[in-house]
């Protein structure tokens, strides 16, 4: 893999770097050996087909009980992820954005999001409004009464999308997971989520790793690195550039059979 | 099935009913011969071994004494309260500093320690001269013969066994009179506080809501920490007349070996609105309340909320029920439970309804914290049209682990997690409270959902 990343050197240890990774999820082996590195200031993206594993591999990165790794080693900032639970990994530094989240009846978002900075939930009779939390939410381009809003209940598709980002902003994370954040999405907020999420992953200086089956937003975080996941196991990674194009002309199942079929 | 009341149990009620006697003589003669009456409805519950009501854990009333507290020393002002007792009250809604409050009354065991109108009530008074009457109802039995018509007709005395003992000892309460057409802007607040361990504490409460009349009551029992164990019974009754416009908050801070037994009927007018908050923050022994609206008026409205903690070993039967009889009458009942430890919690709600054009609806959902809390729903409703909508949904379960890991990932610790989500789940609009209300009630619900984590 180094070939296709010229400035990486070898040996170097990555920010987040995945070996041989085995995970079952309700007794159903569904990765069967991933390997991936990401390294500081790169842009990942991982394509491949519904049931392949993606969420899989995001959930076990995130830390979710009951996605079991029996083999293999995460790695993040030099520590082993596996020792943490979930709330630990995002402490330290793995924000995911969900491709559905739940819904939290009685949970403001203002108030998550202030929790999130390390802030108090806001109470009314502290002060005339709440700004903190408003001013990241209208930066995401939601209304300001989202902020009084209860947790994804009655958001539409695109509003859940910009929800989970203003979270994942807020989390000011080492390593941002945004699974589909396009999906479900109308082509002009694209573009709007699109130039925000770059604009705050070069504020951050942070590491992403996109799930997607659309290139549109591609244009905005351009990747460093693509990834196929296909059955279970990263088939092949390299250029975005050359792979996207091969991919959207034959599918996810056409490009495994032809390309790799033949290098087997 | 009789049995003989024990030689003991009946020399209680001898030296009971001989201070009672005492107690008695200032009351007119329709109040006295109720009590004569309660007591003897009391004997031949007793004597049938019938329990101490329908619903709820039994409890042998005569184990809590209901004259054995010595007389309290009344106070001039909330500064002269202690300190700790300052902090017990502001536990259950009550402002030592009165601000934004019409009357403040405390009650100390069985005896009526404070009670003055506030600067606040001199802006009503300068409006509705005599506009508002708040006083202590042995007095005000005393005092106002009409009462005859309202005391005891709501929640009749011979309803079960605890009504017949309440209504026959009761020591003091409270009585409030809104007149017609006065609106007062700022709540009430009432406070019954108990110190005297193994006291009966039985007070009567009774709203009497006069035409368009408009009025917030607050109203928390409470204990002194030290106090270990003792039972607190109340039976309030409200009367909403034409237009009037009462929401009552009533706010129960105890202890786990503490019996609670309020018992509340409301009777609601053409056009009237009756609003209660219950809410109830503490382990108790066993606490049962079956608070019961009768909608008679045309287009009256009640809307009925709890929250309540089951905590520690309580046994909690809580429940509420609504009679739709009035032409177009609307009424909700909401109640959120949150359970943990060994508490066994019944959540009840009836609606039943009367006539076609009524309206109802039941929510009762239950929140279970550990796994050795038990809850049961019984929601019920009944309708005697074909025409009225009546309408329920009941959830009992544990925070759903999706929610859980969702806010986890967010770097919430498990524990700020499941509190945020607990708290979210308490969080229930109140309407027609005024906001400071509002986020008073908040403040008491999410402190104690931070408290049991």
């Amino acid at each position: 893999m180094f070939d296709i990343i010229p400035w990486r050197k070898a040996n170097k240890a990555m920010l987040l770097e995945i070996k041989d990774l085995y995970v079952q999820v309700e007794d159903r082996e569904v990765l069967k050996g991933v390997d991936l590195a990401i390294d500081l200031g790169e842009v990942h993206v991982l394509m491949g087909p519904n049931a392949s594993g993606k969420t899989t591999l995001v959930k076990t990165i995130t830390g979710y009980p009951g996605y079991k790794v029996t083999s293999g080693r995460i790695f993040f900032k030099s520590e082993d992820l596996l020792l943490k639970d979930i709330s630990e990994r995002a402490i330290s530094g793995i924000a995911l954005a969900y491709q559905n989240p739940p819904q939290i009846r009685g949970v403001k978002f203002r108030d998550l999001l202030r929790i999130i900075a390390g802030r108090e939930p806001w109470n009314p009779l502290n002060g005339p409004e709440e700004t903190f939390a408003t001013e990241l939410i209208v930066a995401a381009g939601l209304d300001a009464d989202f902020a009084n809003r209860d947790l994804n209940i009655g958001f539409s598709g695109g509003e859940r999308k910009r929800a989970e980002l203003v979270q994942v902003f807020a989390m000011r994370p080492d390593l941002m997971i945004l699974d589909e954040p396009d999906s479900g999405v109308d082509i002009d907020s694209l573009k709007a989520i699109g130039k925000r999420i770059s604009e705050v992953v070069s504020d951050l200086g942070c590491c992403v790793l996109v799930i997607t089956h659309h290139r549109h937003i591609l244009q905005y975080l351009r990747p460093d690195v693509a990834h196929l996941i296909y059955g279970g196991k990263i088939m092949r990674s390299g250029n975005p550039e050359e792979m996207i194009p091969r991919l959207e002309e034959l599918g996810y199942e056409g490009y495994v059979k032809h390309t790799l079929g033949a290098s087997r | 099935m009789t049995r003989e009341i024990s030689e003991s149990k009946k020399k209680f009620l001898k030296d009971l009913n001989e201070w009672y006697d005492e107690y008695d003589k200032k009351f007119p003669e329709w109040y006295r011969k109720r009590r004569l009456k309660a007591r003897k409805v009391y004997e031949e519950f007793e004597a049938s071994g019938a329990p101490i009501g329908k619903y709820g854990a039994d409890v042998d009333l005569m184990e809590f004494n209901p004259f054995l507290a010595p007389p309290r020393k009344t106070i001039e002002s909330y500064e002269d309260l202690s300190k700790v007792g300052k902090e017990m009250v502001q536990t259950v809604g009550q402002r030592p500093d009165e601000k934004e409050r019409t009357a403040s009354h405390i009650q100390h065991d069985t005896t009526p320690a404070y009670l003055k109108y506030t600067s606040e009530a001199e802006r009503l008074f300068s409006k509705y001269p005599d506009g508002l009457v708040v006083m202590d109802i042995d007095e005000a039995i005393i005092k106002y013969s009409w009462l005859e018509r309202y005391v005891t007709r709501l929640v009749p005395l011979s309803l079960d066994k605890y009504t017949a003992w309440n209504s026959a000892y009761s020591q003091r309460g409270i009585f409030v009179w809104v007149k017609e057409g006065v609106k007062v802007e700022w709540p009430l607040q009432t406070c019954f506080f108990l110190e005297q361990a193994r006291l009966g504490q039985l007070v009567r409460v009774l709203v009497v809501a006069e035409p368009n009349s408009h009025a917030h009551v607050v109203s928390g029992c409470v204990i002194q920490p030290e106090c270990e164990t003792g039972l607190h019974g109340c039976i309030s009754e409200l009367y909403l007349k034409e237009g009037a416009e009462i929401t009552l908050s009533y706010i129960h801070n105890f202890q786990k070996k503490f019996h609670v037994r309020p018992k509340v009927g409301i009777r609601v007018g053409d056009e009237a609105t009756f609003r209660s908050n219950y809410i109830q923050i503490s382990p108790v022994e066993s606490t049962q309340l079956y608070p019961t609206v009768i909608l008679q008026g045309k287009n009256s409205r009640a809307s009925l909320r709890s929250l309540i903690f089951g905590l520690g070993s309580s046994d909690i039967d809580a429940g509420s029920a609504i009679i739709l009889s009035g032409n177009g009458a609307r009424g909700e009942i909401i109640s959120r439970s949150v359970v943990t430890d060994k508490a066994k919690v019944c959540l009840r709600g009836a609606l039943k309804a009367y006539r076609a054009n009524t309206k109802g609806h039941l929510e009762c959902r239950a929140l279970l914290l550990s796994d050795k809390a038990k809850v049961n729903a019984f929601p019920n409703l009944h309708s005697r049209s074909s025409e009225a909508e009546l309408t329920h949904e009941a959830a009992v379960g544990k925070i759903a682990e999706e929610e859980l890991y969702y806010l986890m990932s967010r770097g919430l610790k498990k524990d700020i997690a499941t509190s945020l989500i607990t708290k979210g789940f308490l969080d229930t609009d109140i309407p027609g409270l005024p906001a400071v209300l509002k986020a008073e009630i908040q403040k008491i619900v999410s402190l104690t959902a931070e408290e049991i984590m």
